[in-house]
């Protein structure tokens, strides 16, 4: 057991016995945080339970993190649902509200086992078993996208859809801006002007690439990490795979053929480069947020190099956004 | 500790998570805590050597602001008399994130006020400002932080 949980396992088994007596916990063997991840802690809890042993997995809410605001029971609701329309997501165990319990409201569901690979992890690198994989990224992309959700609020149009995602970042920047970012103002300016309508909107991912996939042999297990998910275009999920989960499994060329093929949409590039930007203005967003989160009591010093990064992709915003621009205008 | 000047006890408190505590770590979360911590020691020692990036950074945009005021003179004196006008309110003295945070809010109206010369050419100059601090900043990541969450 890491040296910093022992405290958590027994507040953990306390609490279980008191809020999920179904569980039917008898002790807690271990728990390990997972390394990944820079929002929701996740942990690993090894448990003995009348029924034998088992392993679970626990997600905390954090009190600020990088894409606030948090809704770790949202979450849980929506995984249900999820669940319920037969895809591949955990189980859904518990969902503690009371945050004393082990400092921030969690939930807690089944382990599920499989692999999980980088974006550009080198063992797939010429791995033949690649385009199977490929394809199965896009068909449950694409099963994702067709699902129906009650959990998420709607929009009356894919261009309010992403003029509300808009509004959500700039809301997000503007908790937690510390030192002004004019370039990143600018460039939400930019993207409510010109939020596109949408051949086609519903439920996302948010944050889908390889990472956040559980993988059975070409088979994936387990679609994780649902606390970006929102309703809008469905492009916008292609253009997440293409910037910030850019790799073996982005979805251009041959495979967003593959993918209007199966959803039976049309790829439209210039909405693909909106949402693109709009990923990058994201990812430099959450940075701003990782520098608010250290400033406020926040101890995962790893933000101090997403911060960076982030002021890297800040950097680039000018020229993208004047590529934006004249492809949009044109 | 009297005797050894700040630049030395970073350098030692280096050496010493370097060969003493990461090679006893077995648990991955805390060995890269601690790789990150060796690249903030680092920059906090450039800082002390250097001076606060965010003084240069303050520096760089308001010379250039100065500069952009001056060339507009002719063709947008009415843009010209605000941008004057926002390097005025901002103090001379403080904290230099605090000078950077009031700069900021300062110019940000300019930019956005639709003068179709000058609000582009502020916008220019703060870009142009992002990518310089891009170029020094890349120094303090640490390859492992970011590996160990993609």
């Amino acid at each position: 057991m890491s040296e910093t949980t022992p405290t958590m396992a027994q507040s953990l088994a306390a609490g279980l016995e008191r809020g999920a007596p179904s569980l039917s916990l008898e002790r807690i063997v271990s728990i390990d945080r997972f390394t990944s991840g820079l929002s929701s802690q996740s942990y690993c809890i090894e448990v003995e339970t009348a029924n034998g042993p088992t392993r679970w997995v626990m997600r905390i809410e954090p009190e600020f993190g990088v894409i606030p605001p948090y809704d770790i029971a949202r979450e849980y609701r929506l995984l249900q649902e999820m669940s319920a329309a037969g895809l591949e997501v955990p189980q859904m165990l518990y969902l503690e509200e009371d945050k004393s319990v082990v400092g921030g409201r969690f939930m807690l569901m089944s382990f599920v086992e499989g692999e999980i690979y980088q974006s550009m992890d080198p063992r797939l690198v010429d791995a033949p078993e690649l385009p199977k994989m490929q394809e199965a990224f896009i068909e449950t992309l694409v099963r994702i996208h067709a699902t129906k959700q009650t959990v998420l609020p709607g929009y009356a149009s894919g261009r309010d859809a992403a003029r509300g995602e808009v509004a959500v970042c700039r809301k997000r920047l503007l908790t937690t801006e510390m030192v002004p970012a004019p370039v990143l103002r600018h460039a939400l300016d930019v993207l409510d002007e010109h939020a596109p309508e949408s051949e086609r909107f519903g439920l996302l991912h948010g944050d889908y690439r390889l990472p956040n996939l559980m993988w059975s042999g070409d088979k994936i297990s387990g679609i994780l990490d649902w606390e970006l998910a929102r309703v809008g275009d469905p492009l916008s999920d292609l253009a997440f795979t293409q910037t910030i989960g850019h790799g073996h499994c982005s979805i251009e060329n041959d495979l967003a053929v593959r993918y209007g093929e199966l959803a039976g949409i049309e790829i439209d590039p210039k909405k693909i480069q909106y949402y693109r930007f709009l990923e990058m203005v994201k990812g430099s967003i959450i940075g701003h947020a990782g520098a608010y989160d250290l400033a406020n009591g926040g101890d995962d010093l790893r933000l101090m190099s997403v911060t960076t990064i982030a002021a890297a992709g800040q950097a680039m915003m000018g020229v993208l956004e004047a590529q934006l621009v004249a492809l949009l205008e044109a | 500790m009297f005797v050894l000047d700040s630049v030395q006890i970073l350098a030692v408190v280096r050496r010493s998570l370097t060969n003493h505590v990461l090679p006893a770590l077995d648990d991955d979360f805390a060995r890269v805590q601690i790789l990150q911590t060796l690249k903030a020691l680092e920059e906090v020692e450039d800082r002390l050597l250097n001076g606060d990036p965010s003084a240069r950074s303050n520096e760089i945009i308001e010379s250039g602001a100065r500069e952009l005021a001056d060339s507009l003179r002719g063709e947008s004196p009415e843009f010209a008399d605000k941008l004057d006008a926002a390097l005025a309110a901002v103090p001379a003295d403080g904290e230099p994130r605090e000078r950077a945070r009031r700069l900021g809010e300062a110019l940000w109206p300019l930019v956005t006020s639709g003068d179709e010369l000058g609000s582009t050419r502020l916008l220019e100059l703060l870009q142009q400002e992002a990518i310089r601090i891009l170029g020094e900043d890349n120094r303090w990541i640490c390859p492992d932080a970011i590996a160990s969450l993609t």
